[in-house]
């Protein structure tokens, strides 16, 4: 510690040494990673039994969420993390998993309470309540859900339409992000290319299923 | 551009596969080129449907685990006790993804793969045992050698009605009418994959002259995913015309090629020649 006496004023340099401790990513976290990274999607089952619990008690105790919620919201925070590992956009592992999936979760719980907060039924004899206040814009929300809903169909359709090859190829190229050497493997074609070759017909296919009624 | 190259383009664009130089340069070409604009926009709507329907497949299996899971509850910790959570081999059997690890190494596969092994090795010997003495020409080396392959360009929509031109030749391919299926192939715009069943369906028929320039020119197209299959129907035709200098040089290359699809055919043709 240095003190300088300059009459009016006195300054002093503190400094102070802290120990961070960093913890390590436990190994069997580093394991699971590196196999859902693979697009070993059927590991999800691990994942989800192995953090269920403490998230349901988590997210029913300390957000509010309902138990149908809290089970709904673990298992998009589930798909969502295993998303983000196999698309690149998770490169590495600086944390347990847990953290990472707790973390997905919650944004999941507030936007599902918040959505619940909006469907809360109103009575117009009741005075106050939401949609009752005078001067408040309509909700447009369940509009837009209408349209994204029809849209959603359109598109569940269309995949639908696909043979069984075609929508396993492109789910393991586009989805889990298999290269085509491991597509190759998995549906027992007989070369990479002959696996190429029949992706680009698929994808076609699917385009020209998709395309939409306008042209 | 090539509509394979564009694809592998925005493929690599949307699957962040890209340099962040790529993706700017990819970014910029996007406003000045209505062809990979279009292009990228199907691909995205095709992307969304994908999506859509393993998220819902994903969502699906977990809401099954949910129930079992729920109907046995756990303990609250971070790391459930061993005891309360069900085995994992069992729910892996049943929701194994049909994905073979190339690295697999358990100890059952490989008694089953030497068995396998054993066997082979037995029918081997005894298929040449009994085939010592037979003498093949050309033309039946080249037969017994060929398999047409399978078909991988139609067949992609479940129970539609296809009625275009390319499905009917395809159709005959598929029910080997191979002579009805080269008039078809004939008849359609010449792209590689037409050129190379029309190829297919001469061989078929022993029409060694013809099927031989359509697969040479096609082994030498690199853009052409089935350039080295084409190769090897190349060597076979040739065998079949009676160039067994020419068919041995190829197919003898075709053997040496580390990873050729039809490196093994190769091989067993050799053997017999």
């Amino acid at each position: 510690m240095v003190g300088h006496d300059h009459g009016l004023s006195v300054t002093f340099e503190v400094q102070i040494q802290c120990t961070v401790e960093v913890k390590k990513v436990p190994k069997e976290d580093l394991e699971l990673f590196e196999a859902l990274k693979a697009g070993r999607h059927e590991r999800l089952d691990e994942v989800y039994t192995r953090y269920r619990s403490a998230f349901l008690v988590f997210a029913r105790r300390d957000l509010y969420a309902t138990e149908e919620d809290a089970a709904d919201c673990f298992q998009e925070s589930v798909i969502a993390l295993y998303k983000n590992i196999v698309s690149g956009r998770m490169p590495e592992l600086s944390s347990r998993l847990g953290t990472y999936l707790f973390g997905i979760g919650k944004r999941y719980v507030y936007r599902k309470n918040k959505q619940r907060f909006r469907e809360v039924a109103t009575d117009p004899d009741a005075g106050v309540g939401i949609g009752n206040q005078a001067g408040e814009d309509l909700d447009l929300t369940i509009f837009h859900r209408i349209e994204d809903e029809h849209k959603k169909a359109m598109l569940a359709a269309g995949f639908a339409r696909l043979g069984d090859t075609c929508r396993e190829i492109l789910t393991l190229f586009y989805y889990h992000n298999y290269p085509i050497e491991s597509i190759q493997d998995s549906l027992n074609l007989s070369s990479p290319g002959a696996t190429r070759i029949k992706k680009m017909r698929c994808l076609d296919k699917l385009k020209q299923i998709l395309i939409p009624p306008s042209k | 551009m090539d509509k394979d190259k564009l694809q592998d383009r925005i493929d690599g664009h949307l699957l962040g596969r890209n340099s962040r130089e790529e993706r700017l340069e990819f970014e910029e070409e996007i406003t000045r080129n209505p062809e990979l604009s279009q292009g990228l926009a199907d691909t995205e709507r095709a992307l969304a449907a994908i999506e859509m329907a393993e998220d819902a497949k994903l969502k699906a299996r977990l809401q099954v685990l949910e129930a079992k899971l729920a109907a046995a509850p756990p303990e609250v910790t971070e790391m459930p006790p061993e005891a309360v959570v069900t085995p994992l081999a069992s729910r892996q059997a049943r929701t194994q993804a049909r994905v073979r690890n190339m690295k697999q190494n358990r100890k059952g596969t490989f008694n089953l793969l030497g068995y396998a092994a054993a066997l082979l090795l037995v029918v081997a010997v005894g298929w040449w045992a009994l085939n010592m003495n037979t003498d093949f020409s050309p033309e039946q080396l080249a037969m017994e050698s060929f398999e047409p392959y399978d078909n991988i360009a139609t067949g992609t929509v479940r129970g539609e009605e296809d009625t275009s031109a390319e499905a009917a030749a395809f159709n005959d391919y598929d029910a080997e009418d191979y002579a009805a299926a080269a008039t078809k192939f004939r008849a359609l715009p010449a792209t590689d994959v037409t050129s190379f069943y029309l190829a297919q369906s001469l061989l078929a028929q022993q029409d060694f002259a013809a099927a031989a320039p359509i697969f040479t020119t096609l082994s030498t197209q690199a853009d052409f995913a089935l350039a080295p299959e084409s190769a090897y129907y190349a060597a076979l035709s040739r065998l079949g015309k009676g160039e067994l200098v020419a068919a041995k040089e190829a197919l003898t290359l075709i053997a040496a090629t580390p990873g050729h699809p039809q490196a093994a055919a190769a091989k067993g043709v050799l053997e017999k020649l």
